[in-house]
């Protein structure tokens, strides 16, 4: 489990344009240079917001990975995609520490 | 003796300043000008900007819980439309004697010795203070929009922490104090673009009231239940709540603007 990895690539594609860039080019290779487990990577690779929002990842960025990328005209389909915070709310309720 | 002679609360949502669906917004920009007509007015010499980094300064590799810049400062980096990303005056001086103080009050803050700040700093100080160097600014930023979390209470501890640094502070500065963050809003999750008026509501009527008890009492589920992610920015105006302990407030205008994602509330805290 890698997720703070799997942040540290949103973060690095969402602040830096060489990343970004490369990213857009070849997802998997830029993927290749992070510690990510292979549901990660699969995760990553596809832009899967769905799952990468129940993993837990930060929002804010993670609809900022998303805007780098496909850029910010494609934010409707980001919000179609994205689940609830009210869900990860109901899925925490168990007694986890964080949100 | 250097005193604080005002507090603010005030947003920075940046869609204000995109306004993608071209939404009148006039009379909220023009709260920008009107409180820095009030801190023109109020002879401020300094201003402490509290804000949350948006994931966009701090990566995963280091997320500090406070930290205070200390260099030289401009902003905002990200990019909006009518702010350049402009020098910030700033003080190291006076920075520093705030790190000292907090440093030997139970606040191990963290430092930024030269800071290009995001739109949480950027937006209140180059629209709400003056931007002739005449108002130095000091960012503090904490940890309200990533996890972990700075604890509520200690937001307003850290407030009370900036009161006592400056009761105890030589000389006369006349220092603002700014608490920077939408209220109600949710931010990249499925829920963006709701307003919850009544949340934004129970806030801004315990910063009338000059009572934290309110906001101190809720819990981080609570707020990201009826306020959202970006109701955890709260914090910022517990920090200013903090340094004006039973200071009432005026709401100068708040809005649910339909053009934006944020319940957009501006408020100034006067000295009891």
């Amino acid at each position: 489990m890698s997720y703070g990895a799997v942040e540290q690539l949103f973060y690095d594609v969402s602040t830096s344009r060489n990343r970004k860039e490369a990213f857009r080019e070849d997802a998997g290779e830029v993927a290749g240079k992070y510690a990510l487990s292979e549901t990660e990577r699969e995760m990553v690779i596809s832009m899967q917001v769905e799952n990468l929002f129940e993993y837990g990842i930060n929002p804010m960025l993670l609809m900022g990975f998303w805007t780098s990328v496909r850029g910010p005209q494609s934010m409707p389909e980001y919000l179609a995609r994205v689940p609830k915070l009210a869900s990860r709310l109901e899925a925490s309720s168990g007694g986890k520490d964080s949100l | 003796m250097a005193n604080i002679v005002g507090g603010y609360i005030m947003p920075h949502d940046p869609l204000l300043f995109v306004n993608p669906q071209k939404k009148e917004r006039d009379h909220l920009l023009a709260a920008y000008s009107r409180i820095c007509d009030k801190v023109r007015a109020s002879g401020a010499t300094k201003a402490i900007i509290f804000g949350a980094d948006h994931y966009i300064l701090f990566g995963p590799r280091c997320l500090p819980q406070f930290l205070i810049a200390t260099g030289e400062l401009h902003g905002p980096i990200d990019r909006l439309p009518g702010i350049a990303n402009a020098p910030i005056a700033s003080d190291p001086d006076f920075a520093n004697y705030l790190v000292n103080h907090a440093h030997n009050n139970g606040f191990d803050v963290s430092v930024a010795r030269d800071l290009g700040v995001d739109h949480a700093i950027g937006v209140p100080a180059q629209l709400a203070l003056p931007t002739d160097g005449s108002v130095q600014t000091v960012p503090v930023y904490m940890a309200s929009g990533v996890e972990p979390y700075v604890r509520l209470q200690r937001a307003y501890e850290f407030g009370q922490m900036v009161r006592d640094a400056v009761a105890s502070m030589p000389g006369d500065e006349r220092i603002v104090l700014i608490g920077s963050g939408g209220i109600s809003h949710w931010v990249g999750t499925g829920e963006m673009g709701r307003i919850n008026p009544e949340f934004d509501k129970k806030v801004l009527d315990a910063i009338v009231a000059g009572d934290p008890s309110t906001l101190l009492s809720m819990t981080d589920e609570e707020i990201m239940r009826d306020g959202g992610n970006g109701g955890m920015e709260i914090r910022h105006y517990l920090a200013v709540m903090g340094a004006l302990p039973a200071g009432r407030g005026e709401v100068l205008i708040y809005e649910a603007w339909s053009g934006g994602v944020t319940g957009l509330g501006f408020a100034e805290i006067l000295p009891a």
